[in-house]
């Protein structure tokens, strides 16, 4: 890690700016452009590191993000100022918009340019998952267990935590390290989500 | 805290456990606490409110804050709740 401290407040500011200019969720790609190729204060390998844990902690990628990179640039105060700098731009913005949606949630105005919002998140929902999931999804039991998560949240309506109870320990089994089988691919275990 | 408070916190506080891998993965099972098992929301309302997630910068999982600041007005139409008395959230 560098050994140059970063000013608290550059940090603040950075992470307030991500929070402010990130539309649409999918904020690894501002992240990324901010920490690793506009200020440096990250490289590549740290950065996917530090990616890597805050996919795998539960609770929003972006805020575990934040928390990761200020605590490596500047201890647990530089997580508190990155984690507000992240979050204060967008919950400002939302209790603005969410008073005057209350106020005004009977305006079917509103409600179709909400509808119509719902459906582009919608569309870009499904793009990122192709793309996702065409590096992912490669053999039948990847589909297979795509269709059965499907199925059991949708279809059978069952909470997901159950349908995790049911689906991890089967996952873990079907894809345990195997000593090469012949004919498959050399990585033969559940592969870190890529984005 | 009222029962009412402590089933928001509850609920939310299961999703952020079960959130692994992003916000939207929690997107359907928000719905199903939300608008199915608990009536805070109708499921006209939780599109909405999803799209105002999406339209302000940030992550957009901060849709929970509406859904918190809307649930009192909610929650008198509805009036599920035996108890009348709340904070205001």
């Amino acid at each position: 890690m560098s050994n140059k401290r970063v000013p608290l407040g550059d940090l603040f500011l950075t992470f307030l700016l991500i929070g402010a200019t990130s539309f649409g969720g999918g904020m690894t790609a501002y992240l990324h452009h901010n920490l690793v190729t506009k200020k440096g204060w990250m490289n590549e390998e740290e950065f996917l590191s530090a990616l890597g844990i805050a996919q795998a902690l539960p609770g929003l990628n972006s805020t575990n993000m934040s928390v990761i990179a200020g605590d490596r640039l500047r201890g647990p105060i530089g997580s508190l100022a990155a984690f507000a700098g992240m979050t204060l731009p967008g919950s400002i913005m939302i209790l603005i918009l969410g008073v005057f949606y209350i106020s005004n949630r009977h305006d079917p105005n509103i409600t179709s340019v909400l509808k119509g919002v719902a459906a582009a998140s919608v569309g870009l929902l499904l793009a990122v998952t192709v793309q996702i999931g065409r590096k992912q999804l490669q053999r039948a039991l990847d589909i297979a267990f795509v269709i059965t998560t499907i199925a059991l949240v949708s279809i059978l309506k069952i909470s997901l935590p159950y349908v995790l109870l049911i689906l991890i320990p089967v996952a873990v089994f079907l894809y345990r390290p195997r000593l090469s089988a012949p004919g498959s691919p050399p990585q033969d275990k559940p592969n870190p989500p890529a984005q | 805290m009222n029962q009412n408070n402590w089933s928001i916190l509850g609920v939310f506080s299961l999703l952020s456990v079960l959130a692994i891998g992003g916000g939207t993965a929690v997107l359907p099972e928000m719905r199903m606490a939300t608008v199915d098992t608990h009536h805070w929301l109708t499921n006209d309302q939780f599109r909405d409110i999803y799209s105002l997630g999406q339209l302000a910068p940030g992550p957009n999982t901060l849709m929970v804050i509406v859904i918190v600041i809307m649930w009192p007005g909610i929650r008198g139409l509805c009036s599920l709740s035996p108890d009348s008395s709340f904070p205001p959230v």
